[in-house]
């Protein structure tokens, strides 16, 4: 509308890329690296989470002091924009039984990304088994299936967690196991309703015809259709599983001292919310970076493959 | 939607069944009741005389059904620390989580609404980036973390909200925006997509075209069928939010079921824990139940499935 008159109906100029598009259509792999370099949320998301994991692997090399060693005469030494009780010694001081804080925080990220990764594979697989059985059965399979995904959200998940912890004894291993048994609900929600609109694809239905054997259509056909959405959920559940499992320590009712889990270096701070309110202040920023990155992360992952065919 | 009504009803009865047989089972298969109540210097007669007297020698699903019958009833049994009826102890507390979860819930939705129908009203502007941004950081938040720095900054810092206790209005401001706006995110983006999907209806553009005010086609035309899914969903947070305060209340010292909860794993005190699954547990069910009869009702194609 606003152009000249003249110029009326003609194309607006082309860059040069975008006519070398015209002539060649870009490969699919071109396409999805650009829209990957387009999308700042899964950049961002994952830069931070390859940071975060680079730090959990090589924490022993990066952590400036033992995350375990006490040193009771250096208790609670603030860290380096307080002027005084700072030492060079300790960047972000020590904890009330003089543990280097910065230390703790470097290892508590692997506790942090062990716990979320491990329950996630359990929870994905629990909840992939049942979601794609009750999908492609349909029938009386779906019905229990549904069945069973309400109970388990009926059930608090919180307060159960917390009794399993109580009744089985609290460790790294429970915890990783409860919160597998307990977040599988979303994984088998939405692979179900994924499964049954794949079912019926002409594909799907050529294979039953050629009289490929259900797990061979399962494995070889459904699932490709379901893999991008699982790794987004995926990451939900991951993230979903860091923050109970901080919850839990926080409470007492999860990792057990003296590992140095940020929730449980959260519930070790509280005493000191007053005179030293940056010990809660910095495990608690970790976890919100963390859990950021992997929502973004995420969200950028589905904004990404989401119009990508298959 | 009689069939419909009854069929959902049985499943959410066969649920509950579930989940108190589930929470029976672990407790007492896994552990020894008797030996908590005893304490720790008791000997082995006395072990057994209290395994007698209160029935943990008889088969599991026996003690089961006597525990559930006696439940049905509202008789949750003895607390195993303080001796008193569970029943007794969380209908004194039970009012406080109450209070809690509705002020919590009424937050959430008092926030998502107006943020998420003015985010559908231009999608992709300035406002909408705005609001999902607080959505993507909402999202983040570790609730038991932000509730602590609340307590740090407004409590201690600036002194202008009490930090614990529940004995006025002003004990509930702090915990309620910790434990609601968990759940703003969620309702944020559901009154957006349902907005956006309404305002681009054949019916909004006749309402228009009659030369409505904007407003009014907005809220009293739009927004109320928008706004359909957006309660059901916040009855199911509801729910969840009574999971959810178990953290809060403990860290506020908010003396309701969440926190008698927390004091009662750390006495391995069952019976009491049973219990609060059990009314969790029911609150769930019975609110998802309403929300699909209410869905049902006004969109009678879902009960001809």
């Amino acid at each position: 509308m606003s152009q000249p008159a003249g110029t009326a109906g003609r194309l607006p100029p082309l860059s040069a890329s975008e006519i070398l598009d015209e002539v060649l259509e870009p490969s699919p792999f071109v396409k999805l690296r650009r829209r990957i370099f387009r999308n700042y949320s899964f950049l961002i998301g994952t830069v931070i989470i390859l940071a975060i994991l680079g730090v959990a692997l090589a924490a022993p090399l990066l952590a400036p002091h033992d995350p375990y060693e006490q040193d009771l005469s250096a208790r609670l030494h603030n860290p380096f924009w307080h002027e005084k009780k700072f030492d060079e010694e300790h960047l972000l001081g020590t904890d009330k039984v003089g543990r280097d804080y910065l230390s703790r925080l470097i290892y508590g990220s692997q506790v942090s990304l062990l716990i979320g990764f491990t329950s996630m594979l359990i929870s994905g697989f629990i909840g992939t088994a049942l979601g794609v059985s009750a999908g492609y059965f349909g029938g009386r399979v779906d019905m229990v299936v549904n069945f069973i995904i309400n109970t388990r959200l009926a059930m608090p998940v919180f307060l159960v967690a917390m009794s399993a912890v109580v009744v089985f004894g609290a460790s790294l291993t429970v915890v990783i196991l409860v919160l597998g048994l307990f977040l599988w609900d979303r994984f088998a929600v939405v692979m179900r309703s994924i499964t049954m609109q794949a079912r019926d694809l002409d594909y799907v239905n050529a294979a039953r015809a050629l009289g490929c054997s259900t797990p061979y259509i399962i494995v070889r056909e459904i699932f490709p259709n379901v893999l991008s959405s699982l790794t987004v959920i995926a990451t939900v559940e991951m993230a979903n599983a860091i923050l109970l499992e901080a919850a839990l320590s926080f409470l007492g009712f999860g990792v057990q001292a003296p590992t140095p889990s940020w929730g449980l270096m959260l519930n070790e701070a509280r005493e000191y919310m007053f005179f030293s309110p940056w010990l809660l202040a910095l495990p608690g920023a970790c976890l919100f970076v963390l859990v950021l990155a992997i929502n973004l992360f995420g969200d950028g992952l589905r904004d990404v493959t989401r119009d990508q065919g298959r | 939607m009689l069939a419909y009504t009854l069929k959902r009803s049985l499943v959410a009865l066969m649920i509950l069944i579930v989940v108190s047989a589930l929470t029976f089972s672990l407790s007492h298969l896994a552990t020894d009741p008797a030996l908590t109540i005893a304490g720790e210097n008791a000997n082995q007669e006395d072990i057994e005389a209290i395994r007698k007297m209160y029935g943990f020698d008889r088969p599991v699903h026996v003690q089961y059904i006597s525990w559930a019958t006696r439940a049905l009833a509202g008789d949750f049994g003895v607390s195993y620390h303080y001796r008193e009826p569970v029943s007794d102890m969380i209908a004194g507390r039970i009012g406080t989580t109450m209070t809690l979860g509705c002020s919590a819930i009424l937050f959430a939705l008092i926030i998502s609404i107006p943020l998420g129908t003015v985010a559908a009203i231009r999608p992709n502007s300035f406002i909408d980036r705005v609001a999902l941004f607080f959505a993507v950081i909402g999202q983040a938040l570790p609730t038991f973390w932000f509730a602590l720095m609340m307590i740090i900054v407004l409590g201690v810092w600036w002194r202008w909200l009490p930090i614990s206790g529940n004995t006025s209005w002003q004990h509930f401001v702090m915990p309620t925006i910790a434990l609601g706006y968990y759940a703003t995110p969620a309702l944020m983006r559901l009154t957006r997509a349902g907005m956006i999907e309404v305002l681009a209806s054949d019916y909004i553009r006749t309402a228009r075209a009659k030369g409505l005010r904007p407003w009014k086609v907005l809220f009293k035309h739009a927004l109320r069928n928008a706004i359909i899914p957006v309660v059901s969903l916040a009855a199911v947070w509801f729910g969840f939010m009574l999971g959810g305060s178990i953290v809060i209340e403990t860290i506020f010292n908010l003396k309701g079921i969440g926190w008698l909860s927390y004091d009662a794993l750390l006495r391995s005190d069952l019976p009491v824990v049973q219990a609060i699954v059990l009314i969790f547990a029911s609150f769930y069910v019975v609110l998802t139940l309403v929300a699909d009869l209410l869905n049902a009702y006004l969109d009678p194609r879902i009960s001809v499935r």
